[in-house]
């Protein structure tokens, strides 16, 4: 609930396309021309940085594309985060071009319960160590990915620590 | 450098455990080094020895709080963290910062890289073999440690910057002192670079060793003045200016090898850049409110943000979710380091055993960063 | 052999193993005390007067430390590579003169007595390094293994051409020749070729390849401790200040330069103080240049050894050969061929390395990046 309780929010502060700015309008329509089976397409107010919501499925099929054509050319992955909203996890992209000199939030959801989503290390090498944490503290499963050993917790950890139903202070470690 | 992998099918390759106690691994960091005589076949890094989970700690405190806990992360360039994560809450809550309080935070930043700087040119001593560096570096690191414990109270954790501003007035004198630091650090910078950057060993040692071209740079995430030194003028203070940034006028070392000496050069260029800027935020700081008008328990409206800001490593993120109670939904540390020592293994493949700890110096990666 | 023989042997070897140790304490302080100079540091300065008792609390604090045997080692290899490491060290002692008619046995064949017995030690660090069944100490010494053998080659080049020189392996004779006009003077190029190759020998900085703290953490010293550790120790700087002595005894003049005055005790203890003097000087520019250079890595350092050093130091055995042969050459030839020698081998380095020099930093100012707004590539 949490989630579409906040999409709401920033879309209802919001006045639809008025509040473009000239710069996101074209990125848009750019984003529209190349990728035309997105319809989710949202502008984040306090950054002002464009936002694609997609289904989790196509999620390495777009990041090819983000990086692979000639216009847009996403080419650095800054960041991969993973929000627990209880009943689902979003998987949270952060994309920047150095050609257009701009960014993109791509965010899928996926559920809670054995999340899985297909790896985008063949788009970005980068991905590799944040898709391992992210498999290390929300144990996402990452499809694809060659290597999906702990990376901060050790062999045999128990749980996911990153969730928010792990428990924070009466956790054992002995 | 061309990579030679002679791999005779009778000789057995050496397996070699680096760290996580090791003197040049920079803290707790573990390398398995496959070997074949003194050249590395392959490279498996080990990270996690300093997990802390500073992440989900951050989800259980205010947000007030939470700014201890950034200190720690990257423990050379503390404010630098402090500086990220107040940002981001303040844009999150449209928080206008008082000028003096940015201009405080800015000369502070900036004091903070060139320690950050100073701590990376000493150890890169070290871990090249010459061991004089470091104790030039550390004299002034020292001076500017002091400076700190004159304004903030600590040496190292601070817990100085606050949500709409800083804790409290600079001490009386400030002015005279910092120009007098900044004058030594000045003359430091000239003799530290004399005493190391153009010894003909030095060069042997780091030109052409561990070279990255912009693309795989780019490809891994690389940021800061490593990629700097690759040729990519990416600085988050100019391309998305935060704080104060815009009004002042510097320079961007940029290199275009991307090898050992030049990621080595452009850190300690920067420094140069970042007492420019400091004797800038100094001329134009005026008198005024050091803190804005914020609640005693800052709640963000709900939201979200991700805030990028330029720590002496590299693009320092800080992904934000807000459900607007008094404590952050979700805090997602991009640590700069963490993306920096992914290029590890590629560099190292092919490399010699002494390369090994030249590139991992050149890197300048921080564990607590690393490993949140 | 009496009894009295055999105490008087036992004598000198009491009193050479006594001033020996008394030398490395001394080099140990000074050591400590020259690197902390040139780093803005004091030093010791607690025990004694400016830390003059440190090296001797030192040596007390190692002595009653435990000796740690790992599980794993090659126990009798273990123990024995300190002795083998301490044994020709000390033994070079017997023929080398630090003064005046004081020296033990003025062999004739003593230079290449020094010769053959210096190379032993690289057995004791192969040991060391095998015994300790640790992956560092085994790439320690077969590193220290490889280094010594290639740069006991210039070495001992360069110990030849003074041979050639002065028609005689005698140090005492050697020196004594000298008397008019140190080696130096002759032969430049001998010199910097003996005191490169030695500084690789001692495995000193730059040449610290085998035991380098940030790579091999301590080489084949690494599973080491206490008394056992102490004795590598000790025969590191007694080596140190064998090098040295051997520098001034083969190109500085020894004894002479100044020449000392008095005659028959007074002049036999002033040589002492004379040859002590210049040694230490000798100490202490490697001390200098250990504060100063980076390490190599192998690669350079055998590069550097086969490519550079063995080339010039056989150039300069066949040029003395020649002058020496042909009596009617005049002797200043030598010093101005071995300059030229020097000189060129300077310009070979200074070439090599002043295409990496080039500096590629190139600083953009901010203004002009905010305008284009961002990431420029300038590749």
């Amino acid at each position: 609930m949490e989630d579409q309780k906040i999409n709401k929010d920033t879309k209802d502060n919001l006045p639809p396309v008025l509040n473009f700015t000239p710069e996101q309008d074209q990125l848009i329509s750019l984003l529209t021309k190349t990728l035309p089976s997105i319809s989710n397409i949202n502008v984040n107010n306090l950054q002002g940085d464009v936002e694609l919501n997609i289904d989790s499925k196509d999620i390495k099929s777009i990041c090819r594309v983000l990086k692979d054509s000639p216009e847009l050319n996403f080419n650095y992955l800054e960041c991969i985060s993973l929000v627990d909203y209880e009943e689902k996890l979003e998987v949270v992209y952060h994309l920047t071009s150095f050609k257009l000199k701009k960014s993109i939030i791509i965010k899928t959801s996926i559920p809670a319960e054995e999340p899985e989503i297909n790896s985008v290390i063949s788009v970005w090498r980068a991905a590799d160590w944040f898709e391992r944490e992210a498999h290390d503290l929300f144990g996402v499963n990452f499809l694809g990915h060659p290597n999906l050993e702990p990376l901060l917790l050790f062999d045999g950890f128990e749980g996911y620590p990153g969730r928010k139903n792990f428990p924070i202070n009466d956790y054992q470690e002995w | 450098m061309e990579i030679n992998k002679t791999i005779n099918s009778d000789s057995v390759d050496l397996m070699i455990n680096m760290g996580p106690q090791h003197p040049s691994t920079h803290g707790v960091f573990r390398l398995l080094l496959n070997i074949d005589g003194e050249r590395i076949i392959d490279v498996k890094p080990y990270i996690g020895y300093l997990h802390r989970g500073s992440e989900k700690l951050c989800e259980n405190e205010r947000y007030a709080q939470v700014i201890t806990l950034f200190d720690r992360l990257d423990y050379v360039a503390n404010l630098n963290m402090e500086l990220g994560f107040c940002l981001a809450v303040e844009s999150l809550m449209e928080l206008d910062v008082p000028d003096r309080a940015s201009y405080i935070r800015v000369i502070l930043c900036e004091l903070n890289r060139i320690a950050s700087h100073l701590l990376f040119y000493g150890t890169y001593g070290l871990d090249v073999g010459a061991m004089t560096p470091v104790l030039y570096a550390f004299r002034e690191r020292e001076k500017i440690q002091g400076f700190f414990e004159s304004i903030t109270g600590a040496r190292m954790m601070h817990n100085y910057f606050r949500i709409g501003g800083v804790k409290g007035e600079l001490p009386g004198g400030f002015g005279n002192r910092l120009n007098l630091l900044l004058d030594e650090i000045s003359k430091g910078i000239e003799e530290c670079d004399q005493l190391l950057s153009k010894n003909e060993m030095f060069l042997a040692r780091t030109k052409n060793v561990g070279v990255i071209s912009s693309s795989d740079a780019v490809d891994f995430g690389v940021s800061g003045p490593n990629l700097r030194a690759s040729g990519i003028a990416r600085d988050i203070r100019i391309s998305k200016p935060y704080s104060i940034y815009d009004r002042f006028d510097y320079g961007i070392p940029v290199a275009s090898s991307g090898d050992c000496w030049d990621r080595y050069y452009v850190r300690l260029e920067e420094i140069r850049q970042s007492v420019k800027i400091i004797k800038q935020a100094m001329n134009q700081m005026e008198d005024g409110p050091i803190l804005a008008q914020v609640r005693r328990i800052p709640r963000p409206p709900k939201g979200e943000i991700y805030f990028r800001t330029e720590s002496p490593r590299g693009d320092f993120g800080i992904y934000l979710v807000s459900d607007g109670s008094d404590k952050p939904y979700r805090v997602k540390v991009r640590a700069p380091s963490f993306a920096n020592l992914q290029s590890l293994q590629y560099l190292l493949k092919g490399a010699y055993i002494a390369d090994a700890v030249t590139i991992l110096g050149s890197i300048d990666i921080i564990m607590g960063e690393v490993d949140r | 052999m009496s009894i009295a023989d055999l105490f008087n042997y036992m004598s000198y070897v009491f009193g050479l193993f006594l001033s020996l140790t008394l030398i490395v304490l001394l080099l140990v302080w000074l050591e400590r005390k020259v690197l902390a100079r040139i780093q803005m540091r004091m030093g010791p300065m607690r025990v004694g007067f400016h830390g003059a008792l440190q090296p001797i609390a030192d040596a007390i604090k190692l002595i009653s430390k435990e000796d740690i045997l790992p599980a794993w080692t090659d126990k009798l290899v273990y123990w024995f590579a300190p002795i083998v490491v301490f044994v020709p060290a000390f033994l070079l002692w017997v023929t080398i003169p630090f003064g005046k008619n004081m020296v033990i046995r003025s062999l004739d064949l003593g230079l290449f007595f020094i010769v053959a017995i210096s190379v032993l030690s690289v057995l004791g660090l192969i040991m060391a390094g095998w015994g300790s069944a640790n992956k560092y100490a085994v790439l320690g010494g077969l590193r220290a293994a490889g280094q010594l053998i290639s740069y006991e080659i210039p070495l001992i080049m360069a110990i030849l051409t003074i041979a050639i020189l002065h028609q005689s392996l005698n140090l005492v004779e050697i020196v004594d020749k000298q008397s008019q006009i140190p080696n130096i003077f002759i032969q430049p190029l001998g010199l910097v070729l003996f005191f490169i190759a030695g500084l690789a020998e001692l495995g000193r900085t730059p040449f610290d390849i085998h035991h380098a703290e940030s790579e091999v953490v301590g080489g084949p010293f690494v599973e080491y401790s206490g008394a056992h550790w102490s004795v590598f120790f000790l025969a590191e700087y007694i080596n140190t200040f064998t090098i040295s002595i051997l520098t001034v005894l083969l190109f500085l003049g020894g004894w002479h330069w100044p020449n000392i005055p008095f005659s028959g005790n007074l002049q036999t203890v002033l040589s002492v103080f004379v040859v002590l003097i210049k040694t230490i000087l000798v100490v202490i520019v490697i001390f200098w240049i250990r504060a100063t250079y980076p390490r190599l890595r192998i690669d350079q350092l055998m590069s550097f050894g086969w490519k550079m050093l063995i080339p010039m130091a056989f150039i300069n055995v066949t040029i003395t050969a020649c002058i020496v042969y042909y009596d009617e050459l005049p002797l200043w030839i030598l010093p101005i061929l071995s300059i030229i020698l020097l000189v060129l081998g300077a310009v070979i380095i200074q070439r090599k390395f002043s295409k990496n020099i080039t500096s590629t930093i190139e600083v953009i100012s901010s203004k002009s990046l905010l305008k284009e707004k961002s990431e420029v590539n300038i590749n």
